[in-house]
């Protein structure tokens, strides 16, 4: 019962995490446009004031949305394989090779995640010694890449479980 | 398939049905078929004894290897 209660807990979250995904997506997306057509509006809106420099810095905040962007399909595909993985899970099915793949795409999309995050925090720092203070969290994520190590093998479990499970309902 | 079931062969000579025997040694028709079939990829030595009990045979009767092309 508790089982179940975690399972649909977190399939829930999963769901709304989607469509936050997709609202973040179309904020930076407006941001982006609003950066060509407003550009007082958008240096009132981070709170920069009038630091030198700052025009040099606004082709590297650009680069940072547009990068933001790319990074929301990513996002997607994180959060839907894992909702799949989950309802699987519920099923009583997980040990699939479908979930093996699934798995393998999360680490492959986290992985893509982690590189747009390494390019964000370097175009982040030289922004930053433009003299426009921007925090973008520009230090090394040691559990991200962790996590993508992880998730690669646990690809490789899942398709070992896979072939157990194959086995033992072959065997009579 | 290098593992031949012989277990059709057995039935008749014996003149058992499937299901009699299904029945016999307490296991599901579906699984039993799977073996006659010969589509099991793995067979429990609970499973032989449990045949070999009901079909008064040795595990050689039920089980036959045989080389590709044979």
């Amino acid at each position: 019962m508790k089982h179940s209660t975690t399972l649909s807990a977190t399939s829930v979250t999963l769901r709304v995490l989607i469509v936050l995904n997709w609202i973040f997506g179309a904020f930076i997306f407006a941001m982006l446009a609003i950066s060509f057509r407003a550009e007082s509006w958008t240096w009132r809106a981070l709170k920069v004031g009038a630091v030198a420099g700052r025009e040099g810095a606004f082709a590297g905040m650009r680069a940072i949305m547009a990068l933001g962007i790319i990074g929301i399909p990513l996002g997607y595909v994180v959060f839907s394989r894992l909702l799949k993985i989950v309802e699987s899970v519920r099923t009583g099915e997980p040990f699939t090779r479908e979930n093996a793949g699934r798995l393998r795409t999360i680490a492959w999309a986290l992985l893509g995640l982690q590189l747009l995050h390494l390019v964000v925090a370097a175009i982040a720092s030289a922004v930053a010694r433009r003299g426009v203070p921007l925090r973008v969290g520009g230090h090394l994520q040691v559990g991200g890449w962790l996590a993508v190590l992880l998730l690669f093998v646990l690809a490789q479990v899942f398709l070992e479980g896979t072939r157990m499970r194959e086995d033992l309902e072959g065997t009579v | 398939m290098a593992i031949v079931v012989r277990l059709d062969e057995l039935l008749q000579e014996r003149r058992m049905t499937l299901t009699e025997l299904a029945q016999r040694i307490d296991m599901t028709l579906p699984n039993l078929s799977i073996l006659k079939t010969g589509k099991a990829r793995a067979m429990r030595f609970s499973t032989l004894e449990a045949i070999c009990g009901v079909l008064a045979c040795q595990p050689g009767d039920l089980l036959e290897f045989r080389r590709d092309g044979e």
